[in-house]
């Protein structure tokens, strides 16, 4: 009796341990890299919290950086054998990061779909076209994007304008100036007390593209043309970046002396309301100071031919390492998180690009949220190519010197020797 | 017995040889064979000869990181090595309240190089308290980050703040440590406060000299953390030394084979600096 009541402790003793052991197995932790923006640091934690829930054996940690600082630490953390498995990826980088085998390819079961067309037919025409290469998807949209012009309602008031009235949104980029001077203000000393209108500056190169890669289209200007050579310095891009993004210098509208730089909130002048119009995406206005979070307008960009539209249109992904090793896990969990578009509105305006995310409640809630989604449809994203950041870097470089007195033309051919030199080491 | 003694010899500094070998060695000659490869981290490194070396003299972006390094370099160590030399020798005049100003003094050299370069990127802020106190003298606000003719100058303005605490110490100690007789006789020989510095400061100095110029010119040349922080290389490249460079080549672009040949490139100067300023302070003069 004795013996097989000591049987039966050894026996249930080590079932325990047994499915300890199982659970242990069977435990997975994921790493989840992002850029840093704490409304959606804060709402990635809250879904990864019920994805736990609901899979016990799945826990997070997350890390995020500022936009530059995470593309270097995410990538010495990949070449050190430590990548993390779920990743923030812009889609300009897709291109490269495929090429060096960093990116796992979709798990469709694992996300519970058959096949890509499946899967794209969850979401907005052409959400997925920058997420994938050589028809291969390699991530899902946690921000599809374009950009959009918001205007400051109070700034125009005093200024005597109703910008509500559609009929006073500028057209043109000659409107936009004209309004800025309008809208701008100065002390007795002529130093600005609020610009009217200004570009992002001292900010890495990704940012300056979002803003100047639409006026490029509009102007017809190639980065590249068709043989992989430098075309930056065409008549066109001259002439989009002369009578764009120079002018704002050269009328006195702007420019980097009058602009704060500040990364974690790149704009932080509009959020101050120092600032009346400046471009930006839908995930800005959880950035506005309180003064400005219930008094803006969002409206389209200016065109150089408002009867042929063109835009941005941009992709800050999430997903999967191919170095991770719980891959099948981290793509369901990338699927669930992701399809919470009315969460991701709500909480950090990002629009995860599923289909009609426009219809929602969500967006209905949303200022200018029928804006984003009309802009979209005009929008093209950037050039591809596997060298983009020193591309990007060069141009910016440009941007920069032409914005203190060299010409454009020497700038942007500078830029282009530089890009071709670039392309010429791969 | 001999024997015996360097065998204890060899075991005791194994561990200090074994960390130099493993910490300072065997990265520099990594580095040194990566530079003749193509390596982007992910795939392995592809032998490609010399061209990195070669392609140095076409890179506009390297040959214009040299000029802003070595402007960098020459606008810091010169302005600083004179004021600290001054600061250390009037500090050593100084007798009750020397220890209060050399705490003071060496206060910036001590706080961590990211807070002391937030603070200062928030102070040459367009509206930050410089701007503000040039405003109020009726001066216009100058655009210290985002302007190109500026930004150089404000990260030299910095680091004179940040460099000379440091030297100032070093200068200091080395005061200290002169003989007292030999001023005596200079001053009952009337020989003036010139003559003095130039005929007996000067010389005796001349071995913490040395050490505060090489120690200068290899920190100048090795400075990252500043201009990491307040313009990242920027305006236009303006304040990207050698060594954000090497940073975004080799981090940005994961080009470590032509990030390894300007990390050589940059050691190779350093050396050379610092032995030609060893040789023509000293070496030359004794000779």
């Amino acid at each position: 009796m004795r013996s097989l009541k000591a049987r039966n402790w050894v026996f249930a003793a080590s079932l325990a341990a047994l499915g300890l052991s199982s659970s242990l197995a069977n435990a997975v932790e994921l790493k989840i890299w992002h850029h840093t923006y704490p409304p959606a640091e804060e709402f990635i934690k809250k879904k990864a919290a019920e994805y736990t829930k609901l899979h016990p054996d799945v826990t997070f940690q997350f890390q995020s950086d500022p936009h530059g600082d995470y593309e270097v630490k995410l990538l010495a953390a990949i070449a050190a054998g430590e990548a993390p498995d779920l990743i923030n990826v812009l889609d300009y980088l897709y291109p490269k990061f495929v090429s060096k085998g960093i990116l796992a390819e979709a798990d469709l079961p694992a996300m519970g779909v058959k096949s890509n067309e499946e899967l794209e037919a969850l979401y907005s025409p052409g959400a997925l076209k920058g997420l994938m290469i050589d028809n291969k998807i390699y991530g899902l949209p946690e921000e599809l994007n374009t950009f959009a012009l918001f205007m400051n309602k109070e700034h125009f008031a005093e200024a005597g304008i109703d910008i509500t009235d559609k009929a006073n949104w500028p057209k043109t980029w000659d409107d936009l100036f004209v309004l800025a001077k309008k809208v701008q203000k100065k002390d007795e000393a002529g130093n600005f007390e609020r610009l009217g209108f200004n570009w992002v500056w001292g900010l890495d190169g990704f940012w300056y593209a979002m803003e100047y890669w639409p006026i490029l289209n509009q102007y017809g200007c190639k980065v590249l043309d068709d043989a992989g050579k430098a075309a930056i310095n065409s008549p066109e891009c001259v002439a989009a970046f002369t009578d764009t993004w120079q002018r704002v210098v050269t009328d006195g509208i702007g420019g980097p002396d009058y602009a704060t730089v500040n990364p974690v909130n790149a704009l932080q002048d509009f959020s101050d309301g120092r600032q009346s119009m400046m471009m930006a995406g839908i995930w800005s206005p959880p950035l506005f100071g309180e003064d400005v979070k219930q008094n803006y307008v969002v409206a389209p960009i200016p065109q150089k031919d408002p009867a042929n539209p063109k835009t941005l249109l941009y992709n800050y992904s999430m997903t999967v390492t191919a170095a991770s090793k719980n891959q099948p896990e981290a793509w369901n969990f990338l699927r669930f998180l992701t399809s919470d578009g009315d969460g991701y509105l709500r909480n950090t305006g990002y629009v995860t690009g599923l289909k009609d995310w426009e219809k929602s409640d969500a967006a209905k809630d949303t200022i200018g949220a029928e804006i984003f989604a009309d802009q979209l449809q005009y929008g093209s994203y950037y050039w591809r190519s596997l060298t983009w950041n020193e591309e990007g870097k060069a141009i910016k470089d440009a941007i920069e010197q032409f914005a203190q007195g060299t010409s454009v033309q020497e700038a942007l051919d500078q830029a282009a020797k530089q890009i071709d030199f670039v392309r010429s080491q791969q | 017995m001999v024997k015996s003694r360097k065998n204890w010899a060899l075991i005791f500094i194994a561990p200090s040889l074994l960390y130099l070998a493993l910490f300072q060695l065997y990265p520099v000659l990594y580095a040194v064979y990566i530079s003749f490869h193509k390596y982007d981290l992910m795939s392995p490194p592809q032998f490609v000869g010399i061209s990195n070396y070669i392609r140095l003299a076409s890179d506009e972006q390297f040959l214009r990181s040299l000029w802003v390094t070595a402007f960098y370099v020459f606008w810091t160590i010169v302005p600083v090595i004179g004021l600290s030399f001054i600061l250390g020798g009037l500090l050593s005049t100084l007798n009750r309240s020397r220890g209060v100003w050399r705490v003071l003094l060496y206060l910036p050299s001590i706080l961590p190089f990211v807070s002391v370069a937030l603070v200062w990127k928030i102070m040459f802020n367009q509206r930050g308290p410089i701007n503000d106190a040039l405003n109020t003298v009726g001066v216009a606000s100058i655009p210290w980050l985002t302007n190109s003719a500026y930004a150089p100058w404000a990260l030299i303005f910095m680091s004179w703040w940040h460099a000379t605490s440091y030297y100032t110490i070093i200068f200091l100690a080395g005061f200290l440590t002169l003989p007292r007789d030999c001023f005596e006789a200079a001053r009952l020989d009337g020989a003036g406060l010139l003559q003095t510095i130039r005929h007996i400061t000067i010389p005796l100095m001349k071995p913490t000299i040395v050490l505060v110029v090489v120690l200068a010119t290899v920190n100048g040349l090795k400075a990252f953390v500043f201009q990491q922080v307040l313009t990242d290389g920027g305006p236009a490249n303006a304040t990207q030394i050698l060594t954000i460079l090497i940073y975004k080549t080799a981090f940005s672009y994961l080009d470590m084979g032509r990030a390894s040949t300007y990390s050589i490139v940059l050691f190779g100067g350093i050396m050379a600096l610092g032995l030609i300023q060893i040789w023509l302070i000293s070496g030359r003069r004794d000779a």
